[in-house]
């Protein structure tokens, strides 16, 4: 991971639901877990936002599905996180648990 | 087609999505939409419509923010830092921002009127964008040209051109790429359901190619389906016959349709296409000479409407120069059939279809933008007003060193941030507007239009931005940054400037103007609708109703078999408990149906044409039609009498122009000398507007298969007795169809439609114009009062009656108005030519309509500026002068 390159909060957030939802994340059920875990209302624009800036960053990758196999069936454009996003979010929550102690006990710090 | 009534159904919000769609960068736009779209559905299936549609507006206008925070920071990111010069204009939003904040009524006031004006003038760009500006949906539609022949001695052109000249154009000219021809055939369509009629077109070889259009589903007509005198029976479907009668089934392609009782096998689907055109049909099929139509074979016969598509960079002129070649090479070598169609005319397709709307749409358009104009110079009179309040403002602003640009940006800021939120208004409700106008609109539209969005509407919302932020900004400017403006604080000015006050009384004049030719041109209108509604039509129409029925050609062969069938259907309709009398007639009001030949009146140059009407032997009766001299046809006469008919009035005048009695006398007709017997009342069949035609009724038994109206009087509503009256007509042949079903006051209410939609549009427009004009004229004579209220103490305080001060004051208001006036009756009378097509018995140069409308508008200001003056009469000196 590049020196200095932090990532935002809800950048975390959407990479946490990447990892947690795996093969089927897209945009709705991203949107959805975060909403779910969270506990406020988000909005897809921000989603779709956020995961292309992190697409930039080299974090994310996409993959357009093919169109489902029933009437108005279509394309879907999963993301998943890429080698070098799953080390930057294992990173990010390393550091936090190191930062915050209360998070110690239940994340032991790798590295 | 019909014009499609937008369906609200269960999407989500379209402004919503339409947001987001041009937010969102083009690469994720399908995916986020859609996504979104899936959880809508979600929600609107758990919960309710409404509930689904608010979350979805939310989630729009929380997406929106990130999505451009997104797009703008990677252009950034990519050009390197823009930031340092957009700074001063972040900066001057703020402050407009700020003053809008401060000033909320008087923003809030400005944004609703000019959003009213926003929405209005917006509605009426998108239907004169859908209508007249769009291109037609074919390829390179300037190319495509309908062909119609005449000669230096007729009076009128030919519409229709025979089958064997149209191919013989096709041989020899050179400057078409392809020439085609179609012609319009109604068929019984059975097998599915209740028996109908439906719209079909004959198109001849390469009629697609020739308009330009690819079918979608199946095949194009081929060679070999015009071939054999059309025995393979084939049909095309247009696109909404599809869509309706088979639900868009694409494996309906390679069945049979049972059209005429014959089977035709459909071979394909034409496209969506958002124009009527050659007509509103459902089905297409091949153009052929029909086997026993021995006329379809002649060529003195014209039947059919010749297209064609101008070769590549050939002028309408070229073309039609070599076509009349074509035309005088014909009529040498045909000169019995071809003798007087030596000259081709070209007419554009375009012209054709969408020509007779331009005036009608334009008249709309006027108005609008006379609205809209009214309504800028309003916000314009109130910010003139607040920007003087804000001199110790700008006084204090130049003071610390802002130089007049600095000033300008600012007042331009602040116009832009009203009119954008304006804009934002006028792009909710214009939609809902034009769907409101093409809900009351009176007829069908030759082309499809709806409330949606579009990058023309959004480049017309643009540069209506545009226009009136200048138009709100830059007298402002003048006035702010004037250089000889006092750097003054205000507090104690006791007086206004000539020159502060002429601005606002340019735009009351201008104003009054907009709105007395608004006023002058809804009440013509609205004279034109009474004036319609007592013309004496000849008929009485309440309770009766009229139809067609056509018996079926395999059931009822012969001229006798049909008229057994009339007969017999009009006998049993009579028993229906309630219907008092039923007739039928070839010829019925308001139905556009004729059929006329030209006779030449003792002494006259030109021919005059006059319509036959067979009619039976209660049509007299059935209509309410008086019979003014000598007797009806007797029921003998009309069951086989020969040589004896009636004329009426209007026929009387042509063949009698001295006035003397007809009836006894005899005409000629068809070959044959006519007695006439009796002579009936003039109707007129084309609606209050037109006068009646010279009409010919001979015996009923003389129709032979003529499709014939049939016409039911009865007590009440005689919409109740259709059940009955199909149930009979059914026991007597089932597959009959029964079409153009409508009582006669519903057709005399649609014949005057397009008046009366007309004058309510205008009046109600009229009427926005007075309010606005009214509150104008009233803004400005208050705050010309409340500037002068030290004046007006020193007056009063040196004896002044106060009479004399309201009378300053409302003559201050009074002279602008009256200025509008003379400058509004001028404007009405130059354009009169324009109003008077849409006029009936009156005309905007009647003074007397002029006179109404100032007067009207006269009064509006007079009282509007009393009760702005009424202040200044009832001030107290001592208050007046004391020191702010």
């Amino acid at each position: 991971m590049p020196k200095g390159q932090f990532l935002g909060e809800f950048e975390l957030y959407v990479m946490s639901a990447l990892s947690l939802i795996g093969d089927d994340a897209y945009g709705v059920t991203i949107r959805q877990e975060i909403e779910r875990r969270s506990g406020r209302p988000v909005a897809m624009g921000a989603v779709y936002a956020t995961l292309s800036r992190l697409e930039e960053k080299g974090y994310v990758a996409f993959r357009v599905s093919d169109p489902l196999p029933v009437q108005g069936g279509r394309a879907r454009k999963h993301a998943k996180l890429t080698a070098s996003g799953r080390r930057a979010l294992a990173h990010s929550t390393a550091m936090l648990a190191r930062m915050i102690p209360a998070l110690s006990g239940t994340h032991g710090g790798r590295r | 087609m019909i014009p499609a009534k937008r369906v609200r159904g269960g999407g989500p919000p379209r402004l919503a999505e339409w947001l987001l769609r041009i937010s969102a960068p083009p690469a994720d736009r399908g995916f986020l939409t859609e996504d979104l779209r899936e959880e809508f559905g979600a929600q609107a299936a758990r919960a309710d419509l409404a509930a689904a549609r608010r979350w979805y507006w939310r989630q729009a206008l929380r997406s929106i923010p990130p999505l451009l925070r997104r797009r703008i920071g990677a252009r950034v990111s990519q050009i390197g830092s823009v930031r340092p010069s957009i700074a001063p204009a972040v900066d001057d939003a703020r402050q407009g921002a700020r003053w809008i904040a401060r000033n909320g009524w008087l923003a809030s006031v400005v944004v609703v009127t000019l959003g009213i004006a926003f929405a209005a003038a917006l509605a009426g760009f998108s239907v004169v964008h859908a209508i007249v500006l769009r291109p037609l949906p074919f390829t390179d539609p300037d190319r495509l040209v309908s062909i119609q022949l005449t000669s230096p001695t007729r009076a009128r052109t030919i519409r229709s051109s025979s089958l064997q000249d149209v191919d013989d154009w096709r041989l020899r000219a050179r400057t078409f790429e392809a020439i085609s021809a179609y012609t319009p055939q109604a068929y019984r369509l059975t097998g599915r359901g209740e028996p109908r009629e439906v719209n079909g077109q004959r198109v001849g070889g390469d009629f697609d190619r020739v308009i330009g259009v690819r079918v979608m589903l199946g095949r194009a007509f081929e060679a070999s389906d015009f071939a054999g005198g059309g025995a393979s029976h084939v049909a095309l479907l247009t696109h909404g016959f599809w869509r309706r009668e088979f639900g868009g089934d694409p494996s309906v392609v390679g069945t049979t349709l049972q059209l005429d009782e014959q089977p035709y096998r459909i071979v394909g689907v034409l496209p969506a296409i958002d124009v009527s055109y050659p007509g509103d049909e459902a089905v297409w099929v091949p153009l052929v000479v029909r086997t026993g139509a021995f006329w379809e074979a002649s060529r003195g016969t014209g039947w059919v409407t010749a297209v064609g598509r101008l070769a590549a960079g050939v002028g309408i002129d070229t073309a039609a120069a070599e076509l009349t070649a074509v035309a005088v090479q014909l009529a040498r070598e045909y000169p019995k059939s071809n003798a007087d169609k030596t000259i081709a005319q070209l007419q554009p397709v375009r012209d054709e279809l969408i020509g007779p709307l331009v005036t009608a749409l334009g008249l709309l358009a006027a108005a609008l933008a006379a609205v809209v104009l009214i309504a800028f110079g309003n916000i314009g009179n109130l910010l003139l007003a607040a920007v003087s309040e804000r001199r110790p403002e700008f006084a204090v602003r130049t003071a610390i060193g802002a130089g007049r640009l600095r000033l300008a940006r600012q007042l331009i800021a602040e116009a832009l941030l009203l009119s954008l939120c304006a804009a934002m208004i006028g792009l909710v409700v214009a939609p809902v507007l034009v769907d409101l106008f093409l809900a009351v609109y009176p007829s069908p539209l030759p082309r499809t239009a709806a409330g949606r969005y579009s990058f023309a509407l959004l480049g017309a919302a643009a540069a209506l931005v545009f226009s009136s932020t200048l138009a709100v900004a830059l007298p402002q400017i003048v006035r702010a940054t004037r250089p000889n403006a006092r750097p003054d604080t205000g507090a104690d000015r006791t007086t206004t400037s000539r020159g502060e006050r002429t601005a606002g009384y340019v735009l009351i004049a201008a104003q009054v103007a907009l709105s007395l030719m608004l006023v002058v041109s809804g009440s013509a209108l609205v004279r034109t609708m009474s004036r319609l509604a007592l013309v004496e039509t000849g008929f009485r129409p309440e309770g009766v109703l009229t139809f067609l029925a056509k018996p079926s050609p395999q059931r009822f062969r012969t001229a006798a078999d049909a008229h057994a069938f009339y007969e017999s259907a009009i006998d049993s309709i009579r028993q229906i408990p309630g219907v008092k009398a039923t007739a039928t007639g070839t010829v019925t009001p308001l139905t556009s149906r004729a059929w006329s030949f030209g006779i030449r009146p003792p002494g006259a140059r030109t021919d005059v044409l006059v319509a036959v009407n067979i009619v039976s032997p209660d049509y007299p009766a059935a209509l309410g039609v008086r019979l003014l001299e000598g007797r009806i046809l007797t029921a003998a006469e009309q069951n086989n009498g020969t040589g004896v008919a009636m004329i009426n009035q209007a026929l009387a005048r042509v063949l009698a122009p001295d006035g003397e009695s007809m009836v006894g006398r005899r005409m000629n007709y068809s070959g044959q000398a006519w007695e006439i017997v009796g002579m009936l009342d003039d109707v007129r069949h084309d609606g209050p507007k037109r006068p009646a035609r010279p009409e010919l009724f001979i015996p009923w038994h003389m129709a032979g298969k003529s499709v014939q109206a049939i016409i039911v009087r009865v007590d009440g509503n005689p919409m109740r007795l259709l059940p009955h009256i199909t149930e009979r007509i059914r026991a007597i042949d089932p597959t009959a169809p029964i079409t153009d079903v409508a009582t006669l006051d519903d057709r005399l209410h649609r014949a005057v439609a397009a008046e009366r939609f007309r004058a309510t549009l205008l009046a109600a427009l009229a009427g926005i114009a007075v309010i606005l004009a009214a509150l104008g004229t009233y803004s400005v004579t208050a705050y010309a009062v409340a500037r002068r209220t030290r004046e007006y103490g020193i007056r009063l305080a040196l004896g002044a009656p106060p009479s004399s001060i309201r009378r300053r004051a409302i003559w201050g208001a009074l002279v602008p108005a009256i200025t509008g006036l003379c400058a509004g009756c001028a404007a009405s009378l130059a354009s009169a030519q324009f109003l008077d097509a849409f006029l009936y018995g009156v005309s905007v140069r009647d003074p007397r309509v002029v006179a109404v409308g100032c007067a009207a508008l006269l009064g509006m200001a007079a009282v509007a500026a009393a009760s702005a003056a009424g202040k200044a009469a009832r001030l107290d000196p001592l208050t007046a002068l004391r020191p702010r």
